[in-house]
């Protein structure tokens, strides 16, 4: 709380609150002092996490010695300091101040969605006055303001506090969200006028003392005491953020924050909030499918795993099986897949890598989320936080504005970062090379006399007291360059940390638990050869090397990197089985689905980014034919015969986990010993010839890609891109691409018709192609680098109706 | 001997007495049972003059019930078509005639006056399901011929005081 401001020192002052002495640290807030003591002093504006502004007034408090009474979010404590929070003047000036406040509010407490969770509605009931005085008709407002794809706005019911405004400009630093006009007439609006665009929108619903700010998937769905709760952990990214599932009558009704100052600082963003209702939709899967034909038709569970068990057998015999998947599993579940295809199917062809990722933990120098907090120099290659681990890139941003921490990019693109950064063009097949050249340099001391942007950037490092490294473990070769420098800085006394940005929400923990073809749980090595890797298995079932593959939690038809190499090995494996959600493109090639429960409606354990395995609780029950995926594995298992191989419950799946690890004299937290990956290695972009219409191709992510759940998702879909490709303006002037009309992009794999934007933040000769987009799979075009070329030309097809979200030039 | 008899014609004459008086009891279900004033019997959910539903879907109710037999859902009204004055209205309205104790505490705590309590009682039934009565029972069809629509009663909210379909915003 205090870490934040450098006010707080380390001196202390007594100070004496409702007749309690207690001795805080100089520059506490008043009302951090009061709470500390054990008394609570109300507060609207105040709020923990940003600056004091000392405008809603509720919280004065008496000051001996102070004539006037003052404000305790705002004044800071002084040696011998004597407050009275509960006097008689301090309990007229409350009543004064709550009688200002509700006088033009409309007390629509009956259906409003804080009524029973709201602040004022709180205040008024222990401090505020029984009637109002207010004969004249109250001023009327808008009600039911739209401010973007997630909030509704009741300005009527605002108190103007200005929490929301402050988020956006503290905190997210978007400096959108904007209080318009004066005096009784201001109003909260965005500073462009357009919709209130953020993905961490849905955290001023939560901020709001009252229910002016509303967030449109829980309007008028529940009261917040209809609500059960469960503590769960987001499984969207591999940031791990904490939050609570609100239930009623077994569905869920909204998520909330829950606090753990370590990893989310009390913040969510709209993708872990918002997708859950995908589990209502039609889309999602109940019933088990079987392949008839070219349809896939209902069959019943035990039916589905009989055919399974008939068809896994002989492949598994014959060692041709291949199992894919883990990184959106519990570390329960991916400890059982292992088990599965270790135990029963007899192999070690088992891979959780689907993305472009390689790694999900540091070989050396593993760094907490806090370490962001104050460290000197944030160095990001690879891996794109705002839209892979927003959360984390709100500590970032939060470093960057307040502690000065510099933050430097290396990639092949300049993407739009929201704080000041420094950005390093580099082709990503060169980046290793630019690392060891890094490490050489600061190696030899020659920071200070050599010039060129090396020995800058050499010079930046050296002057950095404490670095924190964030990638996402794809290119093996910058990683062990990137070893090699922290090793170099760490010899010169700096301090250095690795973060590795994990495609899938658990990648962390499907390594650990063992989901990749050397090792075993625990990082243990795996007894006899290793398997094959996810790109190995999809070949070997493209050339018809393998007879089955069996596939849990995980989408590689849309995301692996060589897409049309993915395609094509799903369409050619004699058997394939998947246990999916909803009907991803993996899915739909498959012999059997099986439908399998979400996070919300199983327990167990997520491992996140940095090595810490946290418990998630079971908020509703699953529809009835819907099981876990230990279930549906442990379930396959039976009818194979292997009943005790595979147990269904995870206390002791995560029994039998922690006893391998333990074994193995390793955890989760611990470093990895390199897990064995693809031959694949980066290539250089080239750039190409400058009269073609060929382009590099460079996959973005986005917070809203993907093709399994927020896919479906109803209240994640009016956040979701539209596929597009980014050329820059030099290109587009070139070629004659307008921005706005359909492109099609050709490549080796396949064609895909996009949207046409420009932006510098394309470098000359590349098309930057929104990646995992099920209506335009950017992995058609690429190789198994994670690059490609195409060919770019007008789409033939009429132009659909244009987006309306802003073109991000 | 004489005071058997004398017990025999003492309890005769009693007989003789109430045969005169008037009776009692009721030929129910052909006569109607007379229920004083404010008996709490089945709840009513009542509209508005202009045919608006006045449950809000607050589920204040709810909470106010004892016995905990209260179910309401609330949605977002259509601003096109409202169901209900402002902007909320009760999407499902259910009460467990088996659960309830018509103590009437649902109808204090109504901040619309939308459920009442009238005095019907006769909802016997025989399964346990057709007990639970949702809105198709509760609603009533007309405002006009709902209960307390024309008694002078403390209840009754006087007529036009309906809110504007706009939640009172302008």
């Amino acid at each position: 709380m205090s870490a934040d401001r450098p006010a707080a020192s380390r001196r202390m002052v007594n100070v004496v609150i409702d007749g309690s002495a207690l001795s805080v640290p100089e520059g506490t807030l008043v009302v951090e002092a009061a709470k500390l003591a054990g008394t609570s002093v109300p507060v609207y504006c105040y709020h923990p996490k940003m600056d004091p502004v000392g405008l809603c007034r509720i919280c004065l408090v008496e000051i001996e010695k102070t004539p006037k009474l003052q404000i305790a979010c705002a004044t800071r404590v002084t040696e011998g300091m004597v407050v009275h929070t509960s006097s008689e003047r301090v309990a007229q000036a409350r009543n004064g101040v709550l009688e200002f406040l509700l006088l033009n509010h409309p007390l629509d407490c009956p259906i409003c969605d804080k009524g029973g969770e709201c602040d004022l509605q709180d205040f008024t009931m222990s401090y505020g006055p029984g009637l109002s005085r207010l004969t004249e008709p109250k001023l009327h407002k808008p009600k039911r303001v739209d401010l973007g794809p997630t909030i509704v706005l009741d300005e009527e019911r605002c108190i103007l506090c200005r929490r929301c405004t402050r988020f956006d400009d503290e905190i997210a630093q978007e400096r959108n969200l904007v209080v318009i006009d004066r005096g009784h007439r201001s109003l909260i609006g965005t500073s462009d006028g357009g919709p209130y665009r953020s993905y961490f929108s849905g955290n001023t619903t939560e901020i709001c003392p009252v229910g002016a700010l509303t967030s449109k998937a829980y309007r008028f769905r529940a009261r917040p005491w209809d609500l059960t709760h469960a503590d769960s952990v987001c499984a969207q990214c591999s940031v791990g953020c904490n939050f609570r599932i609100d239930s009623r009558f077994g569905r869920i009704m909204r998520t909330f924050t829950r606090e753990n100052l370590e990893i989310d600082d009390g913040w969510i963003c709209d993708r872990g909030r918002y997708t859950f209702n995908y589990l209502y939709e039609p889309t999602r899967l109940r019933r088990p499918l079987m392949r008839r034909g070219d349809d896939l038709a209902e069959c019943s569970l035990d039916d589905a795993a009989a055919l399974c068990a008939e068809k896994l057998g002989p492949a598994a015999r014959a060692g041709r099986v291949g199992v894919i998947g883990g990184g959106r599993l519990s570390d329960e579940e991916a400890f059982a897949l292992q088990a599965f295809a270790r135990q029963v199917l007899g192999t070690n062809n088992i891979d959780y890598r689907v993305h472009l990722q390689k790694f999900a933990s540091p070989a050396r120098f593993g760094a907490r989320l806090i370490d962001i907090d104050d460290a000197s120099l944030v160095l990001m290659f690879g891996a794109y936080t705002p839209e892979q681990a927003p959360i984390l890139d709100l500590r970032l941003r939060r470093a960057v504005a307040r502690h000065h921490t510099q933050l430097m990019y290396i990639g092949p693109y300049r993407p739009h970062l929201p704080v000041e950064a420094q950005y390093v063009e580099y082709t990503p097949g060169a980046i290793a090379d630019l690392m060891m050249q890094l490490a050489d340099t600061v190696h030899q001391g020659r920071t200070e006399s050599g010039d060129g942007f090396v020995a800058d950037i050499a010079r930046r490092l050296a002057q950095a007291e404490k670095i924190i490294a964030v990638h996402n473990g794809r290119d093996p070769a910058s990683v062990s360059a990137l070893d090699r420098l922290l090793e170099t800085l760490a010899g010169y006394n700096h301090r250095v940390g690795v973060l590795v940005v994990g495609s899938q929400g658990n990648a962390r923990g499907a390594e650990a638990a063992g989901c990749v073809p050397n090792l075993g749980p625990g990082y243990a090595p795996c007894s006899g050869e290793a398997g094959m890797t996810t790109g190995e298995m999809l070949k070997a079932a493209a050339d018809g090397a393998l007879d089955a593959l069996f596939i849990a939690g995980a989408n590689p038809a849309l995301t692996f990197a060589d897409g049309a190499l993915a395609r094509r090995a799903l369409e050619n494996v004699p058997f394939l089985a998947v246990a999916e959600q909803v009907l991803t493109e993996t899915a739909a090639l498959a012999d059997i689905v099986f439908p399998t429960a979400s996070f919300a409606e199983k327990r167990g354990h997520v491992t996140n980014l940095e090595g810490r395995r946290q418990a998630f609780g079971q908020a509703v029950e699953p529809p009835v034919d819907v099981l876990s995926d230990a279930e549906i594995i442990a379930l396959v298992a039976r009818a194979m015969g292997h009943a005790e191989s595979v147990s269904p419950q995870p206390a002791a799946l995560l029994a039998g986990l922690v006893r391998a690890e333990s074994a193995a004299e390793r955890s989760v937290g611990d470093l990895l010993p390199r897990a064995k990956v693809d031959a694949v290695q980066p290539a250089a972009v080239e750039k190409v010839d400058a009269t073609h219409r060929t382009f590099t191709i460079i996959p973005v992510p986005h917070l809203y890609s993907g093709g399994g759940a927020v896919a479906h998702d109803p209240g994640t879909a009016p956040m979701r891109p539209r596929p597009y490709a980014i050329v820059n303006p030099e290109d587009a002037a070139r070629v004659g691409v307008v921005p706005g009309e359909r492109l099609t992009l050709s490549g080796s794999g396949g064609s895909i018709d996009v949207e046409a934007r420009v932006g510098p933040q394309a470098p000359v000769g590349v098309a930057l192609v929104l990646a995992d987009m099920p209506e335009a799979p950017a992995n058609k075009l690429l190789d198994a680098s994670g690059f490609g070329t195409a060919t770019i030309s007008k789409a033939a097809s009429v132009p659909e109706q244009r987006s309306l979200e802003r073109v991000s030039a | 001997m004489l005071q058997a008899v004398g017990g025999i014609i003492a309890g005769m004459a009693t007989t003789l007495k109430y045969l005169f008086k008037k009776k009692s009891t009721i030929d129910y279900p052909r006569e109607p049972y007379p229920h004083p004033e404010r008996f709490r019997g089945v709840h009513e959910l009542r509209r508005y003059d202009d045919g608006m539903e006045r449950c809000i879907g607050c589920e204040l109710c709810a909470v106010a019930c004892p016995a905990n037999c209260i179910t309401v859902i609330g949605a977002e009204n259509d601003p096109q078509h409202p169901t209900a004055p402002g902007e909320r209205y009760g999407y499902r309205y259910e009460i467990d005639m088996l659960r309830c104790i018509f103590c009437g505490y649902c109808e204090e705590a109504c901040p619309t006056d939308a459920i009442v309590l009238t005095p019907r009682f006769d909802i016997a039934d025989y399964t346990r399901d057709r007990l639970i009565f949702g809105k198709d029972k509760l609603l009533v069809d007309d405002p006009f011929t709902q209960h307390l629509a024309n008694t002078e009663s403390a209840f009754k909210t006087e007529p036009g005081v309906a809110p504007p379909p706009s939640g009172g915003a302008p």
